[in-house]
């Protein structure tokens, strides 16, 4: 495990594979709270932390998983932490930065559901990374992430003037919107370290 | 976003107990009695739900390995017959999950090697059929998440899968369309057809670390 | 509990998918083959009856402070059934879907059906919508499964309609999912504010 390995972990969660656009892992949220700038990128500095944990934390829990061979309970154990630190997470932020806490509201508590979160950690486990590289691969995930959502958002601030078809108004021209920066992202799929 | 699931995000002050430390739902007590009930509930139904995963698990987790091991065999005779594979033991190399040698009459006439590489949607996990001069005898794919009809045209084809047969590291890595060692991929999958030859290399250089 | 009006909820003026938007990430990542997408559909119907009938047969149980926990566990207990079952007698469905099995635990779909349904209502009602839910999310697998792979490979299955060079491979890629996805949902609007102008 070397700084290439992680370099390309990280350049594949960002760009190569991205979670958004190219693995469709938190779409919820990406529909959900991109249609202010401020919002998304508070939810995407909140989603790097929560994926960066999350790996970290779930990491000891799936080798003591494997070692008492409870491979079948990877689900349910691995939920249970990401909604206890994204409950954690939310008390700390409401008594330590409590602008944030309000500026995300309901969102924060959402994160639970973020099939990104629980995507990650559950990926690290299919690839089989080590403490560092899962932990890379959740923050840089996340970093993908935070991408998608704040090139989203500025698109999504200046639809609100457009004048879509009505039967598209909304969801279904914002839909359209992200199918075009997929289209855009499959050109980083040929992206590779030369060394 | 239509849900309105939130935990604790009602914000109404701390009425009673100036302890209270989540200015959640109307009424947090800190009562030990409701703690230890509230506790008690989600302990209980987290034991009835891990009890009955386990009963479920015990049930299928034979039949899980059987239909695997099962799909290994089948995958390890057809690249490579042979009266029994005697796994190896120590360290794989990267890329290799598993390494077993092929036994005939006594004699080992070649290795079975299951290596896992990235495709274009994913790993590809495949049994590469080495002989003992070192030339593949055989690829099968017996992992895959590629495309239907676009991947699959190079992992769930065999005629595609053989034009690997007899390639060795003579001249090098095995390459895709260009190169001095190379075999011609399908076009529109350029990325599985490299995958595979990533877990051809693999196997390779995995049999000549041996001797 | 009116089943006709379930129904009707269920595959149309609540469909989950096009008219509450949920469950959207495992609708564009799976939808590229119509087994897929039935997999899919049947697997989440499933999981939607049993959490269901599960968390209104304990409503009265469960806290209300730890009741989302309370839910999260339950529903990741049947999704393990479902994934160990689907992996012992359905692998190849279990490939393909891939990681997306375990990701219906956090598919929004369940969860919100049962903090606002099932939580609030006794068990055969929850039975009932759960099913109903998970028949207008299947189908809406089902149709923007058999769109793209038709028209992104020319074939359903192993029945191929016209030769693959005429087909739009972009269909099958993640582009092509969250086009259709759009235009379905545009079509629903289309429906819905028609339906609103006709007086309904």
């Amino acid at each position: 495990m070397s700084f290439t390995t992680l370099f390309d972990i990280a350049l594949g969660a960002i760009l190569i594979n991205n979670f958004i656009l190219v693995q469709f892992l938190g779409i919820c949220p990406f529909m959900g709270v991109s249609k202010k700038m401020d919002t998304a990128v508070g939810m995407g500095f909140a989603v790097i932390f929560v994926m960066g944990l999350a790996s970290a934390l779930c990491y000891p829990v799936n080798l003591l998983l494997q070692a008492l061979d409870l491979k079948y309970m990877q689900t349910v154990a691995f939920i249970l932490v990401i909604a206890s630190l994204v409950q954690f997470v939310e008390m700390f932020l409401k008594k330590a930065v409590p602008s944030l806490y309000e500026a995300l509201g309901v969102y924060l508590p959402l994160i639970t559901t973020n099939c990104a979160v629980l995507g990650v950690v559950l990926l690290n486990v299919q690839e089989n990374y080590n403490f560092i590289e899962s932990v890379v691969y959740g923050l840089t995930g996340g970093a993908g992430f935070l991408l998608a959502i704040v090139l989203f958002a500025s698109i999504r601030e200046r639809l609100e003037f457009s004048d879509p078809p009505k039967a598209f108004k909304g969801f279904p021209i914002a839909l359209v919107t992200a199918g075009l920066m997929a289209l855009c992202f499959m050109g980083f799929s040929g992206l590779q370290i030369p060394w | 976003m239509s849900k309105d699931n939130n935990k604790s995000t009602k914000t109404k002050a701390p009425k009673e107990q100036p302890k209270a430390p989540q200015a959640a739902a109307p009424k947090v007590s800190l009562d030990p009695a409701y703690i230890g009930r509230i506790t008690g509930t989600l302990l209980a139904i987290c034991a009835a739900v891990a009890l009955l995963l386990g009963i479920v698990n015990y049930i299928t987790k034979p039949i899980i390995d059987e239909a695997q091991a099962a799909k290994n065999a089948a995958a390890m005779a057809q690249v490579l017959q042979a009266d029994e594979y005697v796994p190896l033991e120590g360290e794989l190399p990267e890329h290799v999950t598993a390494l077993y040698s092929a036994v005939s009459g006594g004699e080992t006439i070649g290795w079975a090697v299951q290596t896992t590489a990235n495709g274009s949607q994913g790993p590809i996990t495949m049994v590469v059929g080495v002989d003992t001069a070192g030339a593949v005898t055989g690829v099968s794919v017996i992992k895959h998440s590629e495309t239907p009809n676009i991947g699959t045209k190079v992992v769930a084809d065999q005629n595609v899968l053989d034009r690997f047969v007899g390639l060795t590291h003579e001249n090098g890595e095995v390459t895709i369309n260009t190169g001095s060692n190379s075999v011609d991929g399908v076009s529109g999958a350029t990325y599985s057809s490299r995958g595979v030859a990533a877990g051809v290399n693999a196997a390779l250089s995995a049999v000549a670390g041996l001797s | 509990m009116d089943f006709g009006k379930q129904l009707k909820e269920g595959l149309i003026t609540q469909n989950p998918v096009l008219v509450q938007l949920l469950g959207m990430c495992s609708t564009l990542a799976i939808t590229t083959t119509v087994s897929n997408g039935i997999g899919m559909g049947l697997s989440v119907t499933a999981i939607l009856i049993c959490s269901n009938v599960v968390i209104s047969l304990l409503r009265k149980v469960i806290p209300s402070q730890v009741r989302i926990a309370a839910y999260i566990v339950v529903i990741a207990g049947f999704v393990t059934i479902v994934d160990l079952l689907l992996q012992a007698f359905a692998q190849d469905i279990a490939e393909s879907l891939g990681v997306f099995i375990p990701l219906i635990v956090v598919n929004c779909i369940i969860l919100a059906r049962a903090e606002s349904f099932a939580s609030k209502n006794k068990i055969l009602p929850a039975a009932v919508d759960g099913l109903c839910q998970g028949i207008g999310y299947t189908l809406v697998l089902v149709v923007m499964s058999a769109i793209r792979e038709l028209v992104g490979t020319g074939a359903i299955g192993a029945t191929q309609f016209f030769p693959a060079e005429y087909s739009v491979m972009m269909l099958t890629l993640p582009v092509g999912g969250f086009l259709t996805l759009g235009f379905l949902i545009a079509l629903m609007q289309w429906a819905q504010n028609k339906a609103g102008k006709g007086g309904k």
